[in-house]
C-alpha cells in the first residue's frame, strides 16, 4: 500500500497538488464574499487576456507579437510552464532556436513530466547546427544521478517525502501508546519499510535541491558565440558555439561566464550570449 | 620495493660491466641468446658497444639478418666504472637488442654489424643460426642479461618485447635513461590534408599524427579557426599506437585527431597549424611540457562547374548519394494517415544535404516532415543517411499516385552532376466504411508525429512558482514531527521520574521487584535449589510488604510486620499467612535438606496468592 502511495504521489503531475488549492477567481465565481481579492481578480483577468491575445497572435503567425505577450506575462511574475512552453514555440516559429531551446528547458525544469515540451525540444535539437559536436547527440554533461533527480516532479517528490515522513512519525507515536505486544510489534515492522522509503525520498529530494543549487546550465541564444580561453574579449577563441547548445555554467567572471561542454572542453562565453535555465 | 630493486639493478650493472679493458678502449661485439631456434621461436641478438663516450658513435649499422625477420629493436645504455691500479675508469655501454624470428627452416647467418666510432670502424663476427622445426625448449628461468646490464633477476616483463606494449619502457630503461635535454626530434606532430584539391562541398580530411621516441603524454589540442568550412570531428578512439623507424630511430606514432572539412567556398585556403600540447619525458627525472605545431596546410578548393548544373541543384549536395522512397502501407482507408519516408544515403555532407521537397499533393493533406540524420562516427569518410518522414492523409478515394522525387548532386568522383529520382508510388485509398481486408483502419498513428506540438490555449496560469520545498513553510513543517516526538519522549521521561518519587511510584517499583524475585524463585525451584529459592521468596514477600506499607520492611521483626500490615488495613488472615510464609522461608533457607520440590512449588503458589491480595490496591499485582 505504501509502495502504491509512493508511486501515485511520485508520478502525480507536478501541478496537481497546487492546483487543488482554491483559486481566487474560482472563489469569486462561486459567489463567495471576497471584498479584498477584487483587484487581484482583475489582475488575473488582465494576465489571462494577455495570454489569450498572445495565443491569437501566434495562431495568426504574428510571432513577434506573441513573444511580446508571453514575455509580458513572465515579467509580471506569471512564470508558468504553459507560458514558457508557448513562448518557446513562438521563438521557434520566429527562427530563434536558441531561445526556443532555453524556454523548453525552463518548462521542463518546472515540470519534468511535460511530454509536449520534451518532444518539441527534441525536434528543435535535431535542427540545431553544431560544428563542434554534430554527432554526439548529447548536448549536456549531466551525470546520470542528476538527470534522474531532475526528471522527478519537484512538487510530487516533496509531497511523497512529506507523506512518508509524517506517516513514519505517526506510526512511531502510535506505537508508544499501544500496550498490546502484537500490535506494538506490527507497528514496528510497518515502520521499518516506511523509514527506508523516507530515507530514499529524502535522498532524492536532497539530490534535487543540490542539483538546483549547485549545478546550473545555460543555453547559447545567439547564432554563434565564441568560446574563449579567458574572460576577456581579446582572449583567444577555442571554438564557436552555436545557438541552442546547452552548456554547464561553472562560474561568472565579469561579463563572462565559464562553461563546460559535454565533451569536457571549458572556456568562457559572454553572459549575454546565453540564457540561464 | 621496486625502487630498491632498481638500485640493486644499477649496482649489479655497474659491477658486472666492470671490465679490465684499458681506458679509452672501444669494443663492439654481437651475441645471440641461442644458436638453435625453433621455427616459431623468438630470440634476441644483442650488439654491444663499450666505449668511453657513446656520443662519439658516428654510425651503427645493423647486420644483415638473412632469412630472419626483425620483430623489434630497442636500446639500453649504462655507465660502468672499474678500478685499476688505484685509478678509476668510467665507461659507457650501449646494447642494441634486436628480437628476431625465423621465417624458414635451415641454417642461416647473421652478418657483420658495423660501428663507426671516432673515425674508426669496428665490425662484429658473423653468427651462425640453425633453425629447426621444433627446437628444444629453453631451460626455464630467466634469460641472461645483456652485457653491461644487471645479472640480477628482474621480473619477466623486464624483457618484454615492445610489440607487447608499444609504450613499454623497462625499469632499467627508465632508471638509466640518459639525462639529456629534450630536442625537437624526440617528438613531433604532423598533419596532412587529403585530398588537397577538392571541389566546393567535397570532403577533405585533415589528419593529425603524433610521433615520439620518448615518453610522452598528449594534452590539449587546438585547431585553428575553420571559417569557410563545415567541420565534423571523426572518431579516432580506435586508433592504435604503432612504431616506425625514421632515420634509424624507432618512433611510436598514433593517429591523434581527424576532422572532415567541407569547404563552403572556392579558392586557395591556408590552414593554420594545429597545436598539440605534449608532456615529454626523456628520463624519470625530467619532464617538460611543449606545444608542438604542425606545419601549415594548403587546400585548393575548385568551384563547382557551371556546365551541366541542374536547376534544382543545391551547393550542399556534393558527394555520392542514393535516394529511396517508401510508404508504410499501399492500401489505406480514406482519412487514414500514411507515412512516406524519403531516405537519402551516401557519402558527403549528409547533415547539410538538402532532400527535395515533396511536390504539391492536391489529394493529400500533408503535415510537416520529421527529419532525422544518422552519421557514422568513425572512418575518415563521412557517411550516413538522412530520412524525411511525411505524414500524408488521403482526401480522396481511388488510386492516388505519390509522384517521383528528384534529387540532384555533384559527384566529385565522376566530376559531373547527377540527378536521381525515386519511383512513383501508387496508393489504393478506399472509403472508410469499406476498408480493404487487412487494413488497420483503427491504427494508432500520431498525426503530429514529426511536427511541433501545438501551443496551449487553456491554462490557469497559476499553481506554479517555487517548488514546495522552496516555500518558507516547508522546512518548519518538516521540523514539527521530530520536535513533537522529542517532547513526547521528554515528557514520558519526566513523568516516569515524577512517578518514581511518589508513594504509588515506590509501590509500583516494589511490586516490580517482587515480580522479578518470584520469577527467579520459580527458576530455582525447577533446579531444586532450595536455599536460593527461599531467599528469593522472602525477598519477594518483603517487597510486597513494602508496596503495601509504603516503607521498606527489611529489618522489621515478624510481629512488627504483622502489626504494620494490620494497621495498613490488610486482612488479618493475609497478615498471618505472610508472617507464616516468612518463617517458612527462614526455615527453608537454613534447613534445605528437609525441603523438597513439592514444598517449594506449594510455597511459590502461596506466596503468589498472598502477594496478589496484599498488593491489589497498591499497583499491578505480581503474577
Amino acid at each position: 500500500m505504501i509502495g502504491t502511495t509512493l508511486a501515485l504521489l511520485l508520478f502525480l503531475p507536478a501541478g496537481a497538488a497546487p492546483a487543488a488549492a482554491p483559486e481566487p477567481a474560482a472563489t469569486a465565481a462561486a459567489g463567495a464574499p471576497a471584498p479584498a481579492p477584487a483587484p487581484a481578480r482583475s489582475l488575473d483577468a488582465d494576465l489571462m487576456e494577455i495570454f489569450q491575445k498572445a495565443n491569437q497572435d501566434y495562431l495568426a503567425g504574428d510571432y513577434p507579437a506573441a513573444i511580446a505577450g508571453y514575455e509580458k506575462l513572465l515579467n509580471a511574475g506569471r512564470i508558468h510552464p504553459d507560458v514558457t512552453y508557448n513562448l518557446a514555440n513562438a521563438y521557434y516559429r520566429a527562427g530563434r532556436k536558441g531561445l526556443a531551446v532555453l524556454f523548453f528547458e525552463k518548462t521542463l525544469a518546472m515540470n519534468p513530466g511535460d511530454e509536449a515540451a520534451r518532444y518539441n525540444l527534441e525536434l528543435v535539437r535535431k535542427e540545431l547546427v553544431d560544428r563542434v559536436m554534430p554527432e554526439t547527440g548529447s548536448t549536456s554533461a549531466e551525470p546520470p544521478w542528476e538527470s534522474f533527480v531532475r526528471s522527478l516532479p519537484p512538487n510530487g517528490l516533496a509531497w511523497v517525502f512529506l507523506v512518508l515522513y509524517f506517516g513514519f512519525f505517526a506510526v512511531a507515536v502510535a506505537r508508544r501508546f499501544v500496550r498490546t505486544r502484537p500490535l506494538h510489534r506490527l507497528l514496528f515492522w510497518i515502520n521499518v519499510p516506511v523509514f527506508s522509503l523516507v530515507l530514499v525520498a529524502g535522498a532524492l529530494l536532497g539530490g534535487r535541491m543540490l542539483a538546483e543549487d549547485r549545478i546550473h546550465y545555460r543555453v547559447v541564444i545567439v547564432p554563434t558565440a565564441p568560446l574563449r580561453e579567458g574572460p576577456e574579449r581579446t582572449a583567444k577563441p577555442l571554438m564557436e558555439l552555436h545557438e541552442g547548445l546547452k552548456v554547464r555554467a561553472l562560474s561568472e567572471r565579469g561579463e563572462f561566464v565559464r562553461v563546460r561542454l559535454s565533451n569536457g572542453v571549458e572556456g568562457f562565453i559572454l553572459q549575454n550570449q546565453s540564457g540561464e535555465i | 620495493m621496486r625502487s630498491a630493486r632498481h638500485l640493486r639493478a644499477v649496482w649489479f650493472a655497474l659491477l658486472a660491466a666492470a671490465s679490465p679493458a684499458a681506458a679509452g678502449e672501444v669494443s663492439f661485439s654481437a651475441s645471440v641468446d641461442r644458436n638453435v631456434v625453433g621455427l616459431e621461436d623468438r630470440f634476441t641478438l644483442t650488439l654491444t658497444v663499450r666505449a668511453p663516450d657513446l656520443a662519439r658513435i658516428e654510425k651503427l649499422a645493423l647486420p644483415d639478418v638473412g632469412t630472419l625477420e626483425i620483430l623489434s629493436q630497442r636500446e639500453q645504455t649504462a655507465t660502468t666504472f672499474s678500478f685499476s691500479g688505484g685509478s678509476q675508469d668510467f665507461r659507457r655501454i650501449k646494447n642494441v637488442l634486436i628480437v628476431l624470428k625465423p621465417t624458414r627452416e635451415g641454417a642461416t647467418t647473421i652478418g657483420r654489424a658495423t660501428l663507426r666510432y671516432g673515425g674508426q670502424s669496428y665490425t662484429t663476427e658473423p653468427i651462425a643460426i640453425q633453425v629447426v622445426k621444433n627446437a628444444p625448449r629453453a631451460k626455464s628461468g630467466r634469460r641472461a642479461p645483456a652485457p653491461g646490464m644487471s645479472p640480477f633477476p628482474f621480473d619477466d616483463d623486464f624483457f618484454r618485447s615492445p610489440f607487447d606494449d608499444p609504450f613499454f619502457r623497462s625499469p632499467l630503461d627508465e632508471f638509466l635513461g640518459q639525462q639529456r635535454p629534450i630536442d625537437e626530434k624526440d617528438a613531433f606532430v604532423e598533419a596532412y590534408v587529403s585530398p588537397d584539391v577538392v571541389v566546393q562541398g567535397q570532403q577533405a580530411t585533415v589528419t593529425v599524427m603524433v610521433y615520439s621516441r620518448i615518453d610522452a603524454r598528449i594534452g590539449e589540442t587546438r585547431w585553428p579557426k575553420l571559417d569557410g568550412f563545415y567541420a565534423m570531428d571523426r572518431d579516432v578512439s580506435g586508433a592504435r599506437t604503432e612504431q616506425k623507424f625514421i632515420d634509424g630511430e624507432r618512433y611510436l606514432y598514433k593517429l591523434h585527431q581527424q576532422k572532415a572539412l567541407f569547404p563552403l567556398k572556392a579558392g586557395e585556403i591556408a590552414l593554420d597549424p594545429v597545436s598539440v600540447e605534449m608532456v615529454l619525458s626523456a628520463s624519470p627525472f625530467s619532464q617538460e611540457t611543449r606545444t608542438l605545431k604542425t606545419r601549415p596546410l594548403k587546400l585548393k578548393v575548385l568551384p563547382l562547374p557551371e556546365a551541366g548544373r541542374p536547376a534544382d541543384f543545391s551547393e550542399a549536395n556534393v558527394g555520392r548519394f542514393t535516394l529511396s522512397a517508401a510508404v508504410d502501407a499501399t492500401q489505406v482507408a480514406l482519412n487514414q494517415p500514411v507515412t512516406l519516408t524519403l531516405t537519402l544515403r551516401g557519402t558527403g555532407n549528409i547533415h547539410q544535404a538538402r532532400v527535395p521537397e515533396l511536390p504539391a499533393l492536391d489529394k493529400f493533406k500533408r503535415f510537416d516532415p520529421a527529419v532525422d540524420v544518422q552519421v557514422q562516427k568513425s572512418g575518415a569518410e563521412v557517411r550516413g543517411a538522412k530520412t524525411v518522414e511525411y505524414v500524408l492523409v488521403p482526401l480522396a478515394t481511388g488510386e492516388l499516385v505519390l509522384p517521383e522525387v528528384k534529387f540532384s548532386f555533384f559527384d566529385p568522383v565522376d566530376n559531373r552532376y547527377r540527378t536521381i529520382q525515386t519511383e512513383p508510388i501508387t496508393l489504393k485509398v478506399t472509403a472508410s466504411a469499406n476498408a480493404p481486408p487487412g487494413t488497420e483502419t483503427g491504427r494508432e498513428v500520431n498525426l503530429l508525429a514529426g511536427t511541433f506540438k501545438p501551443i496551449r490555449f487553456e491554462s490557469t496560469l497559476s499553481g506554479y512558482g517555487h517548488p514546495l520545498y522552496r516555500r518558507s513553510f516547508f522546512w518548519p513543517i518538516v521540523a514539527v514531527p521530530p520536535a513533537l516526538w522529542l517532547l513526547l519522549v521528554l515528557g514520558g521521561a519526566v513523568s516516569r521520574i515524577a512517578r518514581s518519587d511518589s508513594p504509588r511510584g515506590r509501590a509500583r517499583q516494589a511490586i516490580s521487584r517482587a515480580r522479578a524475585h518470584l520469577k527467579q524463585a520459580s527458576r530455582h525451584a525447577a533446579r531444586g535449589m532450595a536455599s536460593e529459592f527461599f531467599s528469593e521468596i522472602k525477598a519477594a514477600l518483603l517487597d510486597g510488604i513494602e508496596a503495601r506499607l509504603g516503607a521498606p520492611a527489611q529489618g522489621m521483626l515478624l510481629e512488627e510486620i504483622r502489626r504494620s500490615l494490620l494497621s495498613a488495613g490488610a486482612d488479618p488472615a493475609d497478615a498471618d499467612g505472610l508472617v507464616h510464609e516468612l518463617e517458612n522461608c527462614d526455615f527453608g533457607r537454613f534447613a534445605p535438606a528437609s525441603s523438597r520440590g513439592q514444598e517449594m512449588q506449594d510455597s511459590l503458589q502461596r506466596s503468589r496468592r498472598l502477594l496478589q491480595r496484599l498488593t491489589r490496591n497498591a499497583g499491578r499485582s505480581p503474577s
